[in-house]
């Protein structure tokens, strides 16, 4: 389970995608979660998953590899689902279950929400699978850079998000490596009512969280021990260029969605 | 409880774009009662052939690993009595003490196997008293209140508590102070001496030597040599192959035999270093 949590990877390579602007991807994958919510037909979401399959493909995404990213969601996509049935009021009835009725229109907005929720992770996915930390802190940096004369710091916040998203491989790791010494000692996870397995996950949690804390305590102080003082007067090694790739993709990201729009799909 | 590998390979993240093979069809035998040294450089396999030993990982086909007449591969097998007959001790095993005194601690183990309080309480005692540490003294000592050292004996004592006949340890003295090192050492060997069969993980030699009486070399996923430590640790060839430097008494032995002086290098102590040296020179009898 822990092992399928692919979020905070980065799958090395020269692909389109990977050669992008980051700033384009970042904008591009917002326009495409903003999307997600404006789809609702079933010949939209197809249109729409068909759309991220080929992004996959022109970023040389192994398929398999991506599939196996999304298993952690299919829980709470069934969640999403449930939620709608049991509070989705308008429609035809299908279903009686003393207080609960299940519309028609109630299945339809499930299996619509769950997509949504799906779809966005796995925009979300292709963007940071195919961005290097460097690429992301950078990016996130220079498009917050105008909110400088409000007060915000934009390079500490580009930093803070790079390392929120490329610690969590850092953070399974610590958690897979505790979770084996517990086993050692003979805790069996898959076992037991909720309230066991419960305790037993504190098992994982306080050396987790101790390690997680002490750490963070030593990267500040690694960090201050070389000076870091938020990006003052500095500047990247990393030059960003918006290139001829990032107007055509672009172009075609925009002319899809306005495409999906106007068909009223 | 004899342990038996056969032709085991592993590679993690497999079908990603990360996959990486770490063991290439490794062979090994453990016998009951037996200490076994297994050396090799950072990468080599060794971490992830110890959780094999412990029953953490399950070999997939075609490797094998038969403990205790358990095939841990097979679908069905016990792969809980097998963790309860191996205990498998973590590099830095402080990090996974998470109870509040070190008597829970400890207990955790016999508690999950739902062992009564008195029991429990006999457990504990019997454990901590073999790292050590008495058991009025500490056992009611808050965890992160121990020095690093005593948090290392309290986790060691946690997976004694199981009541295993086997201790796998991985880099038992990593980051621990001189003083801290030898204690450590001194419990393994006597732990080794109670009778329990010890699998110790380690990428000094030198400590190795020391400690115990067969020496398994890993390098690149493959054994590159397994026999008597006197042996291995004296097999300069092979040792400046995979990567790892001979014991300090090894490397002076082989200094001396270097500048013409007829000496064996396979010596492991200063002792032996000065008994072999004084009868190669000729009757210089040692003060």
């Amino acid at each position: 389970m822990l092992d399928d949590i692919i979020l905070g990877q980065y799958v090395p390579g020269d692909s389109f995608l990977h050669r992008l602007d980051p700033r384009t991807k970042m904008i591009l994958s917002a326009l495409l979660a903003v999307l997600v919510f404006v789809v609702h037909t079933w010949t939209g979401y197809a249109l729409y998953f068909a759309f991220t399959a080929a992004l996959a493909a022109v970023g040389r995404i192994p398929p398999r590899y991506l599939a196996r990213g999304m298993r952690p969601m299919v829980f709470f996509g069934v969640i999403t689902f449930l939620f709608q049935l049991v509070f989705v009021r308008e429609g035809r009835a299908v279903l009686d279950l003393w207080i609960l009725t299940v519309t028609d229109r109630g299945v339809v907005e499930g299996f619509f929400m769950c997509f949504r929720l799906l779809l966005v992770v796995l925009v979300v996915l292709l963007f940071t699978l195919t961005t290097s930390a460097v690429e992301l802190a950078e990016a996130v940096d220079r498009l917050l850079r105008p909110l400088r004369r409000v007060g915000v710091n934009s390079y500490d916040v580009g930093l803070v998000l790079s390392g929120a998203i490329r610690f969590v491989p850092t953070l399974l790791e610590q958690a897979d490596k505790v979770k084996k010494a517990q086993m050692a000692r003979g805790v069996v996870f898959e076992q037991g009512n909720l309230i066991e397995r419960g305790r037993k996950v504190t098992a994982i949690l306080v050396p987790l969280l101790l390690n997680v804390v002490r750490r963070a305590d030593e990267l500040g102080m690694a960090m201050e021990a070389r000076c870091y003082q938020g990006g003052v007067g500095r500047t990247s090694r990393m030059q960003l260029r918006t290139g001829a790739r990032d107007w055509v993709a672009a172009a075609v990201s925009v002319a899809w969605g306005v495409m999906l729009v106007w068909a009223g799909l | 409880m004899p342990i038996s590998v056969r032709g085991l390979i592993h590679t993690y993240d497999p079908d990603t774009p990360f996959a990486r093979q770490v063991l290439f069809g490794v062979d090994l035998e453990v016998g009951d009662g037996e200490i076994v040294g297994i050396a090799g450089p950072s990468r080599s396999g060794k971490s992830t052939l110890a959780q094999y030993l412990g029953g953490l990982l399950r070999p997939r086909q075609p490797g094998m690993v038969v403990i205790d007449g358990i095939d841990t591969g097979a679908p069905d097998a016990d792969i809980a009595a097998v963790r309860t007959r191996v205990g498998m001790v973590f590099q830095f095993p402080e990090d996974q003490l998470f109870e509040r005194t070190v008597e829970l601690d400890v207990g955790y183990a016999p508690r999950l196997m739902k062992m009564n309080p008195a029991d429990v309480e006999a457990r504990v005692r019997e454990a901590l008293e073999t790292v050590g540490m008495p058991f009025e003294e500490f056992r009611g000592r808050p965890v992160h209140a121990l020095s690093g050292g005593q948090k290392r004996r309290v986790a060691v004592a946690g997976v004694l508590a199981k009541g295993c006949r086997t201790l796998v340890l991985d880099e038992p003295t990593a980051g621990l102070d001189p003083l801290g090192r030898e204690e450590m050492l001194e419990l393994v060997a006597s732990l080794h001496r109670q009778g329990l069969t010890i699998v110790m993980i380690s990428n000094q030699l030198e400590e190795l030597a020391r400690m115990v009486e067969r020496l398994v070399v890993l390098a690149e996923g493959r054994v590159a040599a397994d026999g008597p430590v006197r042996r291995v640790v004296s097999d300069a060839a092979l040792l400046a192959s995979t990567g790892l430097r001979p014991p300090g008494t090894v490397a002076a032995m082989q200094a001396f035999a270097a500048a013409g002086l007829p000496v064996r290098t396979d010596c492991l102590t200063v002792d032996e270093v000065c008994d072999e040296v004084a009868r190669a020179a000729g009757g210089v009898r040692r003060a």
